[in-house]
């Protein structure tokens, strides 16, 4: 089994993604081995409104247990915090950041509260360092990520709320050295014989799986998984127990 | 089905061999059966010596030796350097140690007219030329790095040279289409992240024939970048040509 913490689905402007509905993707994924996901919608991402595309996202996948939809959210919106509680009402399990996309930096105190918020809810908060490689993003949308020592000094002004870190590169390992409570996908991390590696730096009850897809071919990310050189039970975390356990325990209260 | 890898680096790190004989280790897992090694290139920097060019050669034509039938070797040069210490160089790698192709960084640009006497020597020697190139909209420092369009205005004046360009995922589409016309340039799928469609699109545009399957490894990984290929929706017939075909018969290898 493997559950998918990094997947998308819509239209990008930079990238043919060639799945524009869940069900694409579905038909994608699961060819490629994975068999659940926390699916965001690419087009809320630029959009003064997310809940557009957030509500249109739940609206498709409803019913369907492939998908836990994950709304893209806005802490720079006046009105955050009465759609953090709409997203608890509706059962929403996690909330994806994207700072760079909307302009704020993880040492912003709105990046604190509403953080905070979301898990004071029984949400998970999924921080989305980039969608992009910085050396191929469009003249015009350039978009800066995160650095590794913001994503440390925030994960440590909230040494109480687990993050999930989504799309960092190989750096962000020591992250796992350097703090207790943030959690990494494999999406963007790349190195020779990469999870052998990674768990050097941090510990793999800490690993998660991502893709990326539908802006990368997910085979990748799988591939990452399967081959790598660590037992039956490192891969089994790595591939889907510690997700499984984020997304039920933080629902629960922690 | 074994893999041909046509671009990956060893490194002059304290311990060459033991970083080999681990990258071969790995490969096994992925049926990488060959690699081309095209020279620890960045070690001294986008510029380097003369000794540091021999430095650089001797060591891929130790691994070569230790390992001859998983290893290709490429010859490193700088167009910048005097004529006599090229062609001597050219000997050395090509004709004597039997090398398959020639490879260039990022000394000077790729449209450059100091690469001329270099590019005469290599027509003579009826090589390949295994060039690095990126889109520098993005990356900027075109006097020494090389834009596909650099790369299609070198094909054109040497039309006898056959070229393999670097990085596709780099070259995007715009780069596919720069080199699209020139018939004695390839490309390979080598580095950056596994940006789904891209070699799809290569395809589509080049051809099959014209795609060849490399990683960059040590930067990256086997998992990653051959995830490209088994992720692509490509009929099997052209993932051989990629995987394998197209590097037997650029390189003429056996």
């Amino acid at each position: 089994m493997i559950f998918d913490v990094n997947a998308w689905y819509g239209r990008w402007p930079f990238q043919q993604l060639n799945v524009d509905t869940p069900a694409l993707l579905k038909k994608k994924l699961i060819k490629a081995g994975i068999t659940s996901c926390a699916l965001s919608s690419t087009d809320a991402v630029l959009v003064s409104d997310p809940d557009i595309w957030n509500t249109r996202l739940f609206s498709e996948v409803r019913g369907d247990s492939f998908f836990l939809p994950v709304p893209v959210f806005n802490p720079c919106l006046f009105s955050w915090e009465r759609m953090l509680e709409e997203y608890q009402k509706c059962g929403v399990r996690a909330v994806r950041f994207l700072p760079g996309y909307h302009s704020y930096t993880l040492s912003d105190i709105r990046s604190i509260r509403a953080v905070e918020r979301v898990y004071a809810l029984g949400m998970l908060p999924l921080i989305q360092i980039r969608l992009e490689d910085e050396r191929s993003q469009h003249l015009l949308m350039k978009v800066s990520p995160p650095s590794v020592d913001e994503v440390i000094a925030f994960a440590k002004r909230i040494e109480a709320v687990i993050v999930v870190l989504a799309a960092s590169f190989f750096d962000a390992c020591r992250i796992g050295i350097e703090t207790k409570n943030v959690f990494v996908d494999i999406s963007y991390c790349e190195r020779m014989n990469l999870l052998a590696s990674m768990v050097r730096s941090i510990p793999v009850s800490r690993i998660l799986f991502g893709s990326h897809a539908a802006f990368f071919y997910p085979e990748s990310a799988v591939l990452k998984l399967l081959r790598a050189e660590l037992d039956k039970n490192s891969k089994e975390l790595i591939g889907h127990i510690t997700a499984d356990s984020l997304f039920t325990t933080v629902s629960k209260g922690g | 089905m074994g893999i041909i890898d046509v671009h990956a680096h060893p490194s002059l790190d304290d311990d060459p061999f033991g970083m080999m004989k681990e990258m071969l280790r790995v490969a096994g897992w992925f049926e990488v059966e060959k690699i081309c090694l095209l020279g620890d290139v960045l070690r001294f920097g986008g510029n380097p010596l003369p000794w540091q060019i021999r430095a650089i050669n001797n060591l891929t034509i130790a691994l070569v030796k230790e390992w001859p039938d998983h290893l290709v070797g490429f010859c490193h040069l700088n167009p910048l350097h005097d004529k006599r210490f090229i062609t001597e160089e050219l000997e050395r790698c090509i004709l004597k140690e039997g090398f398959s192709g020639v490879k260039l960084e990022i000394a000077v640009n790729a449209a450059d007219a100091r690469n001329d006497f270099l590019m005469e020597e290599i027509e003579k020697l009826d090589t390949v030329l295994v060039h690095h190139a990126w889109d520098t909209s993005i990356i900027g420092n075109r006097a020494h790095q090389s834009d596909p369009e650099d790369i299609a205005l070198l094909a054109h004046r040497f039309p006898k040279v056959r070229i393999l360009m670097a990085h596709i995922t780099s070259a995007s589409q715009r780069g596919t289409l720069a080199i699209k016309d020139c018939l004695n340039v390839w490309t390979d799928t080598s580095g950056g992240q596994p940006v789904a469609g891209t070699v799809e699109y290569a395809v589509s545009i080049l051809g099959a024939e014209r795609v060849l399957y490399g990683s960059d490894i040590p930067g990256r990984d086997f998992s990653a970048q051959i995830g490209k290929i088994k992720g692509a929706r490509l009929r099997a017939s052209e993932k051989k040509l990629i995987f394998r075909d197209n590097a037997k018969t650029l390189f003429r290898l056996q």
